[in-house]
């Protein structure tokens, strides 16, 4: 075998053998809290759920009141008053300790702050809420009805900073930093993926995006579907190998399924028309990420990719239109954003009145199991299909 | 850009503009219309009602427990209205006051009429004191005594339950009458009875429709014809209390709830009222 095929075939073996055995042990030495003290730093902001001020402490799920706040950076001290059985606790005392908080990501927080200002006092809700969550993964506390309505439409992905946007920004700027050289826009582009991962909370989904991001910037490489499957595949490992914990995060699944669908399907469809492209791929990704949802929600919503198809050409206009807005906050541009989301909402309304868009239904693990077979065995055949139509063209 | 392409992206404005002005008209209509409007907000379990005057005053009483307030507001505002004229608070309990502290952030408040007294009772009374303060907002006794009646008939009294304490206040347009209780108890009740002297259209139900709070003589005395709760789906509190529910049926006041019904809209031209379906 050659080498340059053997190295990378080595190399996946050894950090899929390492990926295993770190989540192996994790999760076998995951015990209950014991009553105590932990210290860590608070890596994702904050954000507000259920009369509930929410972050993570070494994986540990904290639920505060509302106030004080606390923001990323924050180096906190968590009494643990009696032991629990489940990996969240409800309004432990917490001291924060300031001579190890992390001033870098205090900086950030505060400057984020200071944009979710600039939108909200500019722009009712839920326009500035849809915005920042577009922008800057801001999970805003929307109220109930309107978050139902986002799932029985299959569009409540829209509302949070995914890895289409991260691969939206990382296109802008690769456009606007390309002026000042290949080096310049390397380094550039580089230092603006991890302000706006920092921005965003290091959120799973934002950090597979910038680091595939990143990559794609230094190699440009995106155009190779195998590689690019290649660099998902080492991205994804390597997170769980830091923090095997991502492994249960829906927001690591979901992006992870959704980047591979996005990745396998423009194998089939290269050389499409951009609208096809589009249909095909939003098609193919419903159909592989409605098993997660349904699993995690109980929800399945037999629309989402028409509603999908529908509004998901908004929401480049919309990433891009709200960083314009964070340094231009001017009328004509509120409008557009706002009109934009009008037409949003107006579909979203529409699908949710219709009864027949959504069931409920739970799907257990071992009909995702015989599902991603079957989708898995479909993609083989429609790929075999294909190769067998180019051989007969060719010959 | 070829012609052609130019073309079909002003097509695709146009119609979003279409779009965009359908969904913001019915809004447009409500807000410039002559009619008084009461909106008792479904904020979960608290209390957020906001009143637009014939004259296009916005009077809002009370935030809710959470930041909900900030998107029902804006479900009937059109969008380029971001001032408050006068924002009300009844007590400083979370479920009154939570959402007033992201409404200060987000909007203009021409002027605000505190129902606390004496000390801060919690860290988001707090919180929404020192919010007053960074965003200077003019508190004042009067703020409200132009556009609304108003009773607090627990006085300054030093006491450990802040709705002892509750600002009751009645919204008034030619004929129709709106009472808001806040989370007045029946001590308060019993104070504040005196003060009210005319029959009234709508009862905001006092303490979310608990036990401790159905006081019947009230009732006789201002004969409310419709009666609302604000209160959460499947709360902690086993809110609103069935023998409150039945006591106002029974008076033949029929019972409106933010829980089965989600935000209720009132309107009124002065004579006539109705409930918005």
């Amino acid at each position: 075998m050659r080498s340059e095929i053997l190295v990378p075939i080595l190399f996946l073996l050894f950090l899929t053998v390492s990926t295993v055995s770190r989540v192996y042990l994790y999760y076998s030495t995951l015990n209950v809290i014991q009553a105590g003290h932990i210290e860590g730093l608070i890596l994702s902001h904050p954000f507000e759920k259920d009369g509930y001020q929410n972050f993570q402490i070494k994986n540990i799920n904290i639920k505060v009141d509302p106030f004080p706040k606390y923001k990323l950076g924050d180096y906190v001290d968590v009494i643990v008053a009696k032991p629990s059985n489940e990996r969240v606790l409800y309004r432990p005392k917490i001291e924060l300790v300031n001579v190890k908080k992390v001033r870098v990501l205090n900086v950030i927080s505060d400057y984020r702050f200071r944009l979710i200002s600039i939108v909200k006092r500019n722009i009712p809700e839920p326009y500035s809420g849809l915005i920042l969550g577009m922008t800057i993964g801001y999970k805003d506390d929307f109220p109930s009805d309107f978050l139902d309505l986002l799932k029985r439409t299959g569009t409540i992905h829209i509302i949070v900073v995914s890895g289409y946007n991260v691969s939206i920004v990382i296109s802008g700027i690769s456009i606007i930093f390309a002026m000042f050289g290949k080096r310049w826009n390397l380094l550039l582009s580089i230092i603006f993926v991890l302000i706006f991962a920092g921005l965003a909370g290091f959120d799973p989904p934002v950090v597979r995006a910038s680091i595939m991001g990143i990559i794609a910037v230094i190699g440009s490489s995106y155009g190779n579907h195998r590689f690019s499957l290649y660099i998902l595949y080492v991205t994804l490992a390597s997170m769980v190998l830091v923090n095997p914990s991502y492994l249960t995060d829906i927001g690591f699944q979901l992006s992870a399924v959704a980047t591979a669908t996005v990745i396998v399907s423009s194998m089939f469809i290269s050389g499409a028309k951009a609208f096809i492209s589009t249909v095909f791929i939003t098609t193919f990704v419903n159909l592989a990420i409605f098993p997660i949802i349904s699993y995690y929600f109980g929800t399945i919503s037999l629309i989402s990719i028409l509603s999908n198809l529908l509004v998901i050409w908004i929401i480049p206009f919309i990433t891009f239109g709200g960083f314009f807005f964070f340094l231009f906050p001017v009328f004509l541009l509120k409008i557009c954003l706002i009109i934009f989301i009008d037409f949003y909402l107006i579909c979203i309304r529409l699908f949710g009145s219709l009864e027949f868009g959504y069931v409920q239904y739970k799907f257990s693990i071992a009909d995702m199991f015989i599902y991603y077979f079957v989708l898995l065995f479909g993609y083989l055949m429609i790929f075999k299909w294909k190769s067998y139509l180019n051989e007969k063209i060719a010959s | 850009m070829r012609k052609s392409q130019a073309k079909k992206l002003i097509i695709i404005f146009v119609f979003l503009i279409v779009t965009g002005l359908l969904y913001e008209f019915p809004k447009y209509i409500d807000y410039y219309d002559d009619l008084v409007h009461v909106y008792f907000f479904d904020v979960g379990q608290g209390d957020s009602i906001l009143i637009k005057t014939p004259d296009r005053k916005l009077i809002l009483t009370d935030g809710g427990n959470n930041n909900s307030v900030l998107y029902r507001i804006s479900e009937v505002l059109p969008f380029w209205i971001k001032r408050i004229d006068y924002v009300v608070v009844s007590h400083p309990h979370a479920d009154h006051i939570f959402g007033l502290i992201s409404l200060m952030e987000s909007y203009e408040i021409g002027c605000l009429k505190y129902g606390g007294t004496g000390d801060t009772i919690s860290k988001v009374e707090e919180e929404l004191r020192n919010t007053i303060s960074t965003e200077s907002i003019s508190v004042t006794d009067d703020c409200i005594g132009g556009v609304m009646k108003y009773y607090m008939p627990g006085g300054n009294d030093h006491t450990y339950n802040p709705n002892l304490k509750s600002l009751v206040s009645i919204y008034s347009y030619r004929d129709f009458d709106v009472l808001l209780t806040g989370d007045a108890e029946i001590p308060e009740q019993i104070k504040a009875l005196p003060s009210f002297s005319s029959d009234i259209e709508i009862i905001k139900v006092p303490h979310h429709g608990a036990k401790d709070s159905f006081y019947r003589p009230l009732l006789l005395a201002l004969k409310p014809e419709a009666a609302v709760i604000s209160v959460g789906e499947n709360n902690a509190y086993h809110l609103p209390s069935a023998s409150t529910i039945d006591g106002y049926e029974q008076l033949g006041i029929k019972v409106f709830r933010t829980d089965k019904d989600g935000s209720i809209e009132v309107i009124s031209d002065g004579y006539l009222w109705s409930i918005v379906e």
